[in-house]
């Protein structure tokens, strides 16, 4: 076993990694950005070295510096978390070079996975569902054939493009031919290139994703689904499991596809296999029987690893760290089940109100909610502060109740009970998000976040500020008197005097 | 520290009859300051809300952060004075909490006579003043005055104390960087019109307030010309043109709102400067509740009770560490702590003999050298006389405790709960030796001897002419009836309320309240810093 | 005392067993239960609060159920007088009428421009202070001015 891990990461990943590296038995080294030398993980490890200026190319993405730190302070492991370099095949190898070891997959299965194309054709190889498209198509009767295969509706969109310039849906034949038509233009003016795809177009999907793990001797297995539909911008802010979704069979039959694609790329350690999931597949016409689709392997821990712990009871965490010290993983698939449901929420530092833009700031209070199933991954205290450099994510609420509905019903008091004062969070739009009908039976697809954002309808209350909230501010300008309440005047040199009392005495 | 413990039985018959003596006084207090917060009659007040404008104490509500304590100042000058014409003498003064920080409000009640000033106005203002500087409190004048109250000039005009001193105080305090503010809410003519334009800044309100140094009955005598006071000197003109005004107000509401954003931008100062010389510890309660001062004050002053007992309920945690304990046993004096602040308290606890003044002039060098600040807690007949006394020097040992009263540089409270008789007066910090405040409890009396000593002083003189002219001397009859009208005198004169009148105090306050009293002050003086001394600690 | 948030003003007063507040005419009566490090248990109406409260400058971070606002003082206080001079709109200093946009009867709305005048080199806006109908205007285009001249009189 590891003498010494150093953990490439910071936040509450970082926490999290040192605290199972703590349980172990393992010392930890912390590294560290010149914007976070006051950060939470830096206070948490047994050591801790600088690695440069804020920006991650100089310190949490340099690595070289990294590697470096590793051994000055002899440490024989690293773990990469979550971003920064935890899913680059290089560095990876980098680790392995310099003899110590990769708390990940090999890099050969990160290079594998990498590759968003040639994943796609290993996949394909290994009989695990992809969407169904087709490239370099000329004519209109080439695509009005790859079209009817497939099944409407379909996307068309160009080859090289992106932010949704030159894509178009289309809901059956005799809208096809205007859509080529227009898409080409589109494409030809954004990008230069006028080739198009066309691809199976799901107006309601989900995102399904099925963790796997595997040991360096060949076991693999899956450890059932985590449903992340709820996103925005791309990015998951409410995850579950189960899924209110999956029936057994069709679990199981996700499981095995998502066991055959990381056998695909002889993996092993924690892996997540990403699905696109059709609530509708019988729009889903022959030969693609199929309700979902491979969209990517994830070649590392992921921040919603928690709900998975939850409901497998396993410490995804520590496992990583024996089996990449090279321990079998002693579990087969049947002894694996799901227990409960478990959801988690991403408490950002980001305002909805304004398109989910970052919120920086001083935090003023940061008190976390705790009770029973309540479970909170943070890696920041009040008084730290928020950076624009890195990710805004501040705390993760996970909890875990016996079934979906005392989930939602715990998650809503969580994050009621999450206090964070100076800068703007999400937590009030999920709670929002919990609320809603579309989430309670569970129809939130990907795109719901940004259909309810255009419409309005999930802003937080911000018409009218509460009676009682402008109460409690005009207060607290008379109760809490030079107090913490107001740093200018904060030196406090009297802090029991008499005057500061609010007894409205007149002699 | 030790834990003072009372050996008073609350049960008791005689404590029971004190308490019913001294709630009684206290009940009459209360009343007598409702009366006179009433201000100038209803007339008066209802010509004054007639004007759109606020009442003096609303103002001054308003003006303080919600629910802070108000510290008011000679609540009862004038009281009894100019055939009871004049509430309050006319002005409200005294220290509020505006924006965290202590300030001094000294505010013009226009139901009383226009706010005009009558001598005990004037006396009461400069007071207030006097209050400001010596604390450096920053002053906020929230002006309502129709200037010096005419029939009685020469009371208030001409006199070194006089009217004139009020601008002359603005200039002096304001040179040494305590902020002068004013906000002219009515009337503000002829001399009165220097209150703002002697300030730091000055607001004025639209419609209500007017400066000018001759009003438009003037002007229209002396020049002819007719103009409106809105015209002469309103708002307008003196924000937009002659610039004697700086803020602009829609109303008293809006002047209050910029009184009070100028009071939140003024930088700290010296704000409790000296208290970090000071360890400052957490309140605590003391141990018996202050209303059972009620039945510790005897109902005469022919009883005797432990002083003591007063201090337990005074003082944190009812903790006293005695000094000299067994020396001068007629003075105890002590280190406290009222509110956390710590104090020294030095309290009559009977006659004063020459150990008792020594003993009293040291423990006043401990406190002085340690920047303590002394709390005098006077109930005193006066110094032992007699032949054995006079020998032994005691007017010498009195003279140094009158010494050390007078030039030690901490701050000194006085609190005069029952006597203030004689030369005790001088030696236990009387109004004559610069106490930053000094409070009469209502069962209080001071006068220069008891009414029954004096009679006999002068009865005495009195038969002895008798005797020398070769008259015969007065019968017992006679004799009463010689000393009846010079008891009298002496009672009236000797009230509390008869002192207050006269700004001879600060103000009568509730027993019960003394902890909060002097709690609120000693945060106050501790505003000013503690000047260095000279010498060391003399053994007497 | 008068606290404003944004636009909402709130007023305090003591009363006797706590503060009585008073928002848009509608008074209520606040008692503070308890109020340490930021948190406050507040009695209002009668209905038991737990306030969250967090001072940054002029920003007032406050959490009651959960839902959190970020609330920013302003000085409320009305804006100084300009231009103004008994209900008119005054040259602030001697120059030309440029353009003059509005008529007699006018409506105008706080902030709008209602004529425009040359003076030194500079051109100057005259603005209306508040929303109101325009009851004179005393100049036209062209015509010079004195200094504190009255240009336009407004009427509520």
């Amino acid at each position: 076993m590891f003498k010494k891990i150093l953990i490439a990461n910071r936040g509450e990943i970082a926490i999290r990694i040192m605290r199972a590296c703590r349980e172990l038995g393992i010392k930890t080294v912390a590294v560290y950005s010149e914007a976070d030398k006051n950060s939470q993980h830096v206070q948490f490890a047994d050591e801790a070295i600088l690695l440069g200026d804020a920006a991650p190319k100089d310190s949490y993405l340099n690595a070289d510096k990294l590697i470096r730190a590793a051994l000055d302070s002899k440490a024989d492991a690293i773990h990469p978390g979550y971003g920064f370099l935890s899913e680059n095949a290089s560095f990876a190898a980098a680790v392995a070079s310099a003899h110590l070891t990769f708390i990940g997959p090999s890099a050969a299965s990160i290079r594998a996975m990498g590759d968003k194309a040639e994943s796609k054709i290993l996949m394909k190889k290994a009989g695990v569902p992809t969407v169904p498209g087709f490239e370099g198509l000329e004519s209109f009767d080439e695509f009005k054939k790859a079209a009817s295969e497939i099944g409407y509706p379909v996307l068309v969109k160009a080859a090289a493009g992106g932010g949704g310039k030159g894509m178009r849906v289309v809901n059956s034949e005799n809208e096809l031919s205007e859509a080529i038509e227009s898409a080409r233009r589109e494409a030809l003016n954004s990008f230069g290139d006028e080739r198009l795809l066309i691809e199976k177009y799901l107006a309601e999907a989900h995102h399904i994703e099925i963790q796997v793990f595997g040991d360096k001797h060949g076991n693999l297995v899956h450890l059932f689904e985590r449903e992340c539909s709820v996103q925005r911008r791309h990015q998951k802010i409410i995850e579950e499991s189960p899924s209110p979704l999956l029936t057994p069979e069709l679990r199981a039959r996700m499981g095995e596809a998502a066991v055959n694609a990381a056998k695909a790329v002889n993996y092993f350690n924690a892996g997540t296999v990403e699905f696109i999931f059709d609530p509708n597949p019988s729009s889903s016409l022959i030969p693609h029987p199929s309700s979902f689709y491979f969209l990517e392997m994830n070649t590392r821990l992921q921040v919603e690893h928690p709900v998975t712990e939850l409901v497998t009871g396993l410490d995804l965490v520590h496992w990583q760290i024996r089996i990449a010290a090279g321990e079998k993983f002693p579990f087969t698939q049947d002894d694996i089940h799901q227990h409960g449901h478990a959801i988690e929420c991403r408490v950002y530092a980001e305002d909805p109100a304004t398109g989910f833009l970052p919120s920086t700031g001083k935090l003023l209070q940061f008190i976390e909610p705790r009770g029973p199933g309540i479970r909170v991954d943070s890696g920041f205290a009040a008084g730290d502060d928020v950076t624009h450099f890195y990710d805004p994510l501040l705390a993760k609420v996970i909890v875990h109740a016996e079934n979906r509905e005392t989930a939602i019903q715990r998650m809503q008091t969580a994050l009621q009970d999450f206090i964070v004062h100076g800068v703007v969070t999400n937590i009030d739009y999920m709670r929002a998000v919990l609320e809603t009908d579309d989430f309670k039976q569970g129809k939130v697809s990907t795109r719901w976040v940004e259909q309810n954002l255009e419409s309005g309808s999930l802003f937080p209350q911000q018409q009218a500020v509460a009676l009682h909230k402008l109460i409690a501010a005009a207060l607290a300008d008379v109760v809490f008197v030079g107090g913490k309440a107001q740093p200018a005047v904060s030196n406090e040199t009297d802090p029991f005097n008499p005057w500061k009392q609010t007894g409205n005495y007149r002699n | 520290m030790e834990t003072l413990s009372s050996a008073l039985d609350p049960n008791s018959p005689e404590f029971k009859a004190n308490a019913e003596h001294n709630r009684a006084l206290a009940q009459e207090l209360k009343k007598h300051l409702a009366d006179v917060r009433e201000g100038g009659g209803e007339k008066y007040s209802k010509r004054h809300e007639e004007q759109g404008k606020l009442f003096v104490r609303e103002r001054i509500e308003r003006l303080l952060d919600p629910g802070a304590p108000f510290l008011e100042l000679s609540a009862l000058a004038a009281w009894d004075m100019y055939k009871g014409e004049a509430p309050c003498a006319g002005i409200v003064t005294g220290i509020g909490r505006i924006a965290n920080r202590e300030v001094m409000i000294v505010a013009n009640d226009a139901t009383v006579k226009g706010g005009s000033y009558f001598s005990m106005t004037v006396k009461k203002h400069l007071r207030a003043q006097q209050v400001a500087e010596e604390n450096h409190l920053p002053c906020l004048y929230l002006v309502d005055s129709g200037g010096a109250y005419l029939p009685l000039q020469d009371e208030v005009f001409p006199d070194a104390h006089h009217f004139g001193r009020i601008f002359y105080n603005q200039a002096r305090m304001s040179a040494k960087r305590i902020p002068q503010i004013a906000a002219v809410m009515g009337s503000c003519t002829a001399g009165g019109a220097y209150v703002p334009a002697m300030s730091d800044e000055a607001i004025i309100v639209k419609g209500a307030g007017t400066i000018f140094l001759g009003g438009p009955p003037l002007v229209k005598a002396a020049t002819g010309e007719d103009v409106t006071a809105e015209e002469l000197g309103g708002a307008d003109v003196h924000t937009r043109k002659s610039g004697v005004a700086d803020h602009f107000a829609e109303d008293d509401d809006h002047a209050i709102e910029i009184l009070r954003s100028i009071v939140e931008t003024l930088p700290r100062g010296h704000v409790h400067s000296h208290l970090s010389a000071l360890d400052v510890a957490p309140p605590e309660e003391p141990l018996y509740h202050a209303d059972e001062l009620y039945g510790v004050l005897p109902s005469t002053f022919k009883e005797s009770y432990d002083v003591r007992e007063i201090i337990a309920r005074i003082v944190d945690g009812s903790k006293f560490r005695e000094f000299k304990a067994r020396y001068g046993t007629t003075l105890i004096t002590g280190f406290a702590r009222i509110h956390g602040y710590p104090v020294g308290i030095i309290a009559n606890n009977g006659v004063l003999f020459s150990e008792s003044a020594l003993k009293g002039t040291h423990f006043i060098e401990l406190c002085d050298q340690r920047g303590i600040p002394l709390i005098f807690l006077q109930n005193i007949t006066g110094f032992m006389v007699g032949k054995e006394y006079e020998t032994g020097g005691i007017a010498k040992d009195g003279a140094k405790m009158v010494h050390a009263v007078a030039t030690t540089r901490v701050p000194k409270l006085t609190l005069v709960i029952g006597g203030s008789f004689g030369a005790g007066n001088y030696a236990m910090a009387g109004r004559a030796y610069g106490s930053r405040f000094l409070w009469m409890w209502p069962n209080a009396r001071i006068s220069v001897m008891g009414g029954e000593q004096a009679a006999n002083v002068l009865l005495t003189i009195k038969q002895d002419q008798l005797v020398r002219e070769g008259k015969p001397a007065l019968s017992a009859e006679e004799a009463e009836e010689f000393k009846r009208p010079l008891l009298e005198k002496y009672e009236r004169e000797g009230s509390p309320y008869h002192s207050s009148a006269r700004l001879w105090d600060d103000g009568i306050i509730d027993p019960a309240d003394t902890r909060q009293v002097l709690g609120l002050a000693l945060s106050v003086v501790l505003n000013a810093p503690v000047e260095e001394q000279s010498f060391g600690v003399f053994r007497m | 005392m008068k606290t404003t948030f944004d636009t909402h003003t709130i007023e305090l007063n003591p009363s006797d067993d706590g503060y009585n507040a008073i928002i848009n005419g509608k008074t209520v009566n606040v008692q503070i239960v308890r109020a340490a490090n930021g948190c406050m248990d507040l009695l209002i109406d009668g209905q038991r609060i737990t306030a969250y409260v967090s001072s940054d400058m002029a920003k007032r971070w406050v959490t009651v159920d959960g839902g959190t606002s970020m609330l920013t003082k302003t000085s409320g206080a009305k804006q100084g007088v300009r231009h103004d001079h008994a209900g008119g709109l005054i040259a602030p200093m001697p120059g030309q009428i440029r353009s003059v946009s509005v008529g007699v009867g006018d409506a105008v709305k706080k902030g709008q421009t209602l004529l425009t005048m040359e003076a030194m080199k500079m051109e100057i806006r005259i603005q209306a202070l508040k929303d109101g109908v325009v009851k004179s205007v005393s100049v036209a285009q062209g015509q010079t001015v004195e200094r504190e001249q009255i240009l336009i009189e407004m009427e509520d």
